[in-house]
């Protein structure tokens, strides 16, 4: 099929139209006020300290999210931190705690918190799968507003406190800014480099 | 360009309403941080009652709580930050960055989180109008401030040594504690430097190498710049033992609107009002030391203008505000072929001063060179969908890569200054304004600096060399001049122990009171030094009646 120039221009100017109609949506000012208040999080539960089923959920959670190894202590502190001194965390981890166990409670026959870790990874693999795909986080959009708080609220921070801490040592660190490494182990060649052979 | 006429700025209404005299003490110092404390120690010492207002919030000390808030809650608190129409100021010229977030309004200043690398002045550094043909010399040098600069490192417990660095200024005492060692890191890369004959040193650094002055010793928390144990120097330890003596209060939260002097000039009290606003109050005292940093001391000497002093207290010679740097600093990446692990994150360990003073130095300025690991504080956020493995993956380069800082001196020029703005603050007081734009001198700068790291990289065997654009500068934090030290009123505001021209009984402590740029060492030790000096001389003052 030859491309006439009529049919050229036409079809730049529709590109051009489409495009600049998207970038527009994308940062209309109303529209951008009502995806913020999409992630606001209610504020029906006061914030106070984590109930016992709700941390372990959450820490199972994060276990199968991370991965190991993992020093599971700073994100305990971190979670019940933000359960007690930030307005609507607290509410919010109820929620998707009871909705993960209910799903967990109907594919594997038990709570995500005492499941077996290949479960909980199954299954926070297959709920979380939207996390990586466009067209699935818009289906999430209309369907699954928890999950979606959930990657927003929980998951996001725990990543960068990941960042600032585990990932050093996967990455072969012997610890992370932020310890006391004391004064003699600067010094020294890296324990990961000593490993390696010659 | 001249500074505009900022007198049409200060509203008439501002005057209106006599504060009430509720308080006095022998000396009222305007601000909290290291200078303020620096003359604050002095003074308690010699048994004169001292009294601080800061406009920031209490700041509590050792910093464990923040650390903790900061590091592993990733939670930045209010409690800590003033609103933004009481700290504030304007910008023009071609800085680049947000000139409001360097400096730090709480209880202890700008020094609560800081690098704490210590370099002295070197003595050329002080006459470089005389030597290099740029800038002015200072009316004082390097050995009348050498007792001075020994004093000011026993204060901050700065451990070091010159035994590696053959560049270092000459002493009279030793560090009062021991260096620092290079980390392996640095000694890979110093081996590789001194091939082609550059030196690579250990850095004078205000943090305990070894327990000091009721400090513990350092645990390298890697969090260099906000120590939760208080082995980095923070003015937070000193007024911490002030306060108990019950002879020093500190005012947290509390604006100083204007000083007010009497018919003869003398300085006689300063006018405040909290932070949440209310009746204006005054404080009397004998002496008062304004110590509130490069900007904000030469905007509280504008607004205190009044009909004896109708441009300013200090400003007969129109040299308030003027003469203010940075210094120029350009960060690079070296990215190399084998892991490296930089171990000690946070710290600049590895340092040369060999590039301060070269036969070319007045074509261009002093330069130093750092090593550091700093750009672990400004880690890039995770994408949104990023997985751990993604993370790890992004923080991989880090691992083979250092960091270089090249700090350069600045020149003062008239495109460079402190004036008031236009916009004012929650009280109808006018904002600092602040003009800066780099010119030719600082051109040439980056041209050094950037030849040095070109050198230093092929050195140490990087495979990317990789710095930020020249009109990316960075001023290092470090604001200088505004207020500086002259023979006489004409060419300056303050004499060489810091007390205003014309304004007996008024005193400026601080890197306000700098000629020029500190050379290219960072100004904490030298304005601690000053400050000392200065203190001596209110003690002086004082004891004349």
């Amino acid at each position: 099929m030859t491309l006439t120039r009529r049919r050229f221009v036409l079809g730049m100017l529709g590109l051009l139209a489409v495009s600049g109609l998207g970038l527009g949506i994308a940062h209309w000012q109303p529209l951008r006020r009502v995806r913020e208040r999409y992630y606001d999080l209610e504020v029906d539960v006061p914030p106070g300290p984590l109930d016992e089923e709700t941390r372990a959920t959450l820490l199972a959670v994060v276990t199968a999210f991370l991965g190991e190894p993992l020093v599971l202590a700073h994100y305990e502190q971190f979670l019940s931190w933000r359960a007690a001194n930030l307005p609507g965390q607290r509410g919010l981890y109820q929620r998707v705690a009871g909705l993960l166990d209910g799903a967990s409670q109907r594919a594997n026959g038990c709570a995500l918190r005492v499941c077996d870790p290949e479960a909980r990874e199954r299954l926070l693999g297959d709920l979380l799968r939207f996390r990586r795909s466009r067209p699935r986080r818009l289906a999430a959009v209309l369907t699954r507003r928890d999950l979606l708080l959930l990657d927003v609220h929980v998951l996001r921070p725990v990543l960068r406190l990941f960042a600032r801490t585990d990932a050093w040592v996967r990455l072969g660190y012997r610890a992370w800014r932020g310890t006391p490494r004391g004064l003699e182990a600067y010094r020294r060649v890296p324990a990961v480099l000593e490993k390696r052979p010659a | 360009m001249s500074p505009p006429s900022w007198r049409s700025v200060l509203r008439e209404g501002q005057r209106s309403g006599a504060p009430s005299r509720v308080s006095e003490s022998a000396v009222a110092i305007v601000g909290s941080g290291i200078a303020a404390t620096a003359v604050a120690r002095e003074l308690v010492r010699a048994g004169y009652d001292v009294v601080l207002f800061e406009r920031g919030p209490e700041y509590p000390y050792p910093h464990a709580q923040q650390f903790r808030e900061k590091i592993y809650l990733l939670h930045e608190s209010p409690r800590y930050a003033l609103p933004p129409d009481v700290k504030a100021l304007t910008l023009s010229g071609d800085y680049a960055h947000d000139l409001n977030r360097e400096t730090i309004s709480v209880i202890g200043g700008s020094a609560t989180h800081w690098g704490a690398t210590t370099p002295r002045m070197a003595p050329e550094d002080f006459r470089t109008g005389s030597l290099y043909g740029y800038g002015d010399d200072w009316p004082i040098g390097y050995e009348e401030l050498e007792p001075y600069y020994c004093r000011a490192e026993a204060m901050l417990g700065v451990s070091g040594t010159d035994a590696d660095n053959p560049f270092a200024p000459p002493r009279t005492q030793p560090y009062p504690l021991p260096p620092f060692e290079l980390s392996w890191s640095d000694r890979l890369l110093t081996e590789r430097l001194s091939r082609r004959g550059i030196v690579l040193h250990t850095s004078p650094q205000a943090r305990t190498r070894v327990s000091y002055d009721g400090r513990p010793e350092c645990l390298n928390f890697g969090t260099c710049s906000f120590c939760p144990i208080g082995a980095c120097y923070s003015p937070g330890h000193h007024l911490k033992r002030l306060k108990a003596t019950a002879r020093c209060t500190v005012y947290p939260r509390t604006v100083v609107r204007r000083i007010v002097a009497d018919a003869q000039g003398h300085a006689r009290a300063i006018v405040h009002r909290p932070v949440e606003g209310g009746a204006d109050y005054e404080h009397a005292a004998r002496a008062i030391v304004v110590a509130a940093g490069a900007i904000e001391s030469a905007r509280l000497l504008l607004l205190s203008a009044d009909t004896r002093h109708p441009d300013g207290l200090g400003n007969a010679g129109e040299q308030v505000g003027r003469h203010f740097v940075f210094h120029h600093m350009w960060n690079g990446t070296l990215q190399y072929p084998e892991p490296l692990y930089a171990g000690r994150i946070g710290v600049m360990t590895g340092m040369s001063q060999q590039f301060r003073t070269t036969p070319e130095r007045g074509r261009h300025g002093a330069l130093r060179v750092d090593f550091s690991s700093n750009f672990l504080g400004d880690l890039p956020k995770p994408p949104d969908d990023a997985s751990p493995d993604d993370v790890v993956r992004m923080l991989r380069p880090f691992a083979s890569c250092r960091g270089i800082v090249l700090e350069t001196e600045s020149a003062p020029s008239p495109r460079k200054y402190v004036t008031l703005s236009g916009e004012c603050d929650r009280f109808g007081d006018p904002l600092a304004h602040v003009q800066y734009e780099a010119g030719d001198f600082e051109h040439e700068n980056f041209v050094f600096a950037r030849s040095v790291a070109e050198r230093f990289a092929s050195a140490t065997g990087a495979e990317i060399a990789a710095f930020v654009a020249e009109d990316r500068y960075h001023s290092a934090w470090h604001h200088m001049g505004t207020c500086r030290m002259s023979a006489g009123p004409a060419d300056g505001v303050v004499d060489s122990f810091g007390q205003v021209h014309g304004c007996p009984g008024l005193f400026v402590a601080g890197s306000a009171v700098f000629v020029g740029c500190s050379g290219a060492s960072n100004p904490t030790l030298t304005l601690v030094a000053l400050a000392l000096r200065t203190a001596e001389q209110v003690a002086g003052l004082l004891g004349r009646g």
